[in-house]
């Protein structure tokens, strides 16, 4: 009797202990309804009642799947021009010449609505986009809307909800007509100018590609400013390299008793001769620009003043096998390598001037 | 990043502009490179007159284009850090000058005729 209550104790205690393992793990279940309540509905996503994209069901937060931006769009082929307003949308048909740059991680309009066909354009809050349409009309579209909440970063696109709309569009459409209004725009076309974020960086953003131009070629010319050689150094390359081969070959061919001097000269000369180039090699380095090889010359010119450096030691070479005399070939390396030393470092300073 | 390539409506096309140098300071890091072999961040940074932050990031972003080589050395005991363009760097920087150029050119005359249309 005992036994048979308490085995039914068990039977009921296990029952039971069964029963709270079930229901716990079908609240786990991913197919439960309550997860998906407790996510909250998607803005976005199927509506066949299945989970949306992107959601995690059961996780308190749920990640939607961020929409397209919007994008103003240009229709490159109609003829007329025309600029329209609808609810903040920006509409401009026509022919185009936009110019300049623009990076369109970095440009987004809110607009929507209306779209042409063609190719996109897309205007940052505030900013303006000019070109000339096949009429030579320029034409300019400005962003008004200065509260855009497209973030700029295309990795973190996420849908916000749109500006509030001004309680006036008085305060907007007379800005906007005044900017969009093409019949009283001047027909003088001006410079060709993309007002936008990528020339910014703390400068103007009304830059021009002239400016652009300008700007870029001044740089480029302080570059090759800083890394120019004195006026006197071809020459003291050269003089000095010639001069102390020549007097070291001089050495080598006397038997006299000056002989030591005229070799000491020689080596003098060749050390001031490497410790010039030494010099100026490091007063580039602790200036922090080392200049391109050849300076500014061309491709062609560096590779044939390259070759032109073993013209010398091979002539050299010929004379001393021919005479049989080391002092010979020095004398002739001397010469020959002298000369061209000058001559390379003269052209390379001029074509260093000339850019 | 692709470059952009923006077509005349008139005339030829324009090719070569590079959104690699989109910004100021992108494009004057490259010029200024361009006219040098090598050159270090602080001269860079004085000569083209770019804070250096912004010289840190424009290096950075041309040096993942491929465009720039950046380089840690040592003068002496302090650490320098080179700049150098690379080859396709130069490639592009000139065909972006050539862009440009085409650019001004076709402003000008464009800039002309109405000139003259008017007056006339």
């Amino acid at each position: 009797m005992a036994g048979d209550l308490r085995a039914a104790q068990l039977r009921q205690s296990r029952s039971r202990l069964c029963a709270d393992r079930g229901h716990r793990r079908s609240r786990a279940d991913p197919a439960h309804d309550g997860a998906s309540r407790r996510a909250g509905p998607a803005r976005d996503g199927p509506t066949d009642g299945a989970a949306p994209v992107g959601l995690r069901v059961g996780h308190p937060r749920a990640t939607t799947p961020t929409p397209r931006p919007r994008r103003l769009t240009i229709a490159p082929d109609t003829a007329d021009t025309g600029v329209r307003f609808v609810s903040g949308v920006t509409s401009v048909t026509g022919q185009y010449l936009p110019v300049g740059l623009s990076r369109s991680s970095e440009w987004r309009a809110s607009c929507h609505g209306e779209r042409s066909q063609g190719d996109t354009v897309s205007l940052l809050a505030g900013a303006e986009a000019r070109w000339r349409d096949d009429g030579r009309r320029a034409v300019r579209v400005r962003r008004a809307d200065r509260h855009s909440h497209l973030r700029r970063d295309s990795s973190r696109r996420r849908h916000r909800p749109d500006p509030p709309a001004p309680r006036s569009r008085s305060a907007v459409a007379p800005l906007v007509a005044r900017h969009l209004d093409v019949d009283r725009l001047s027909h003088t076309a001006s410079s060709f100018l993309m007002e936008s974020r990528c020339y910014a960086d703390g400068m103007s953003n009304d830059l021009s590609p002239e400016a652009a131009l300008d700007a870029a070629q001044a740089t480029r010319r302080v570059a090759v400013g800083a890394t120019t050689m004195p006026r006197w150094f071809p020459a003291l390359a050269g003089l000095s390299g010639a001069l102390g081969f020549g007097l070291l070959g001089v050495g080598a061919l006397t038997h006299e008793s000056g002989r030591a001097a005229l070799v000491l000269c020689g080596l003098l000369l060749c050390v001031v001769n490497i410790a010039a180039l030494g010099i100026l090699a490091g007063k580039w380095l602790r200036a922090g620009v080392l200049p391109k090889s050849g300076g500014g010359a061309s491709r062609r010119w560096v590779l044939l003043s390259t070759g032109i450096v073993p013209v010398p030691i091979a002539v050299a070479g010929l004379v001393w096998l021919v005479t049989d005399e080391v002092g010979w070939g020095s004398l002739v390396l001397g010469v020959l390598l002298g000369a061209s030393t000058w001559w390379r470092l003269s052209a390379w300073r001029r074509s260093a001037a000339v850019r | 990043m692709a470059a952009l390539r923006l077509a005349a409506v008139s005339g030829g096309a324009v090719t070569g502009l590079d959104e690699a140098f989109a910004t100021m300071a992108r494009l004057k890091v490259a010029a200024f490179l361009a006219g040098c072999a090598e050159a270090e961040f602080g001269v860079v940074s004085q000569k083209c007159d770019l804070a250096a932050s912004a010289l840190s990031k424009a290096a950075v972003t041309l040096e993942e284009a491929g465009y720039v080589r950046i380089r840690k050395g040592y003068v002496g005991r302090r650490p320098r850090t080179w700049l150098s363009l690379t080859e396709v760097g130069l490639r592009s920087f000139e065909a972006h000058l050539a862009a440009l150029t085409e650019l001004t050119n076709q402003g000008r005359a464009h800039t002309s005729e109405t000139t003259t249309d008017e007056s006339g």
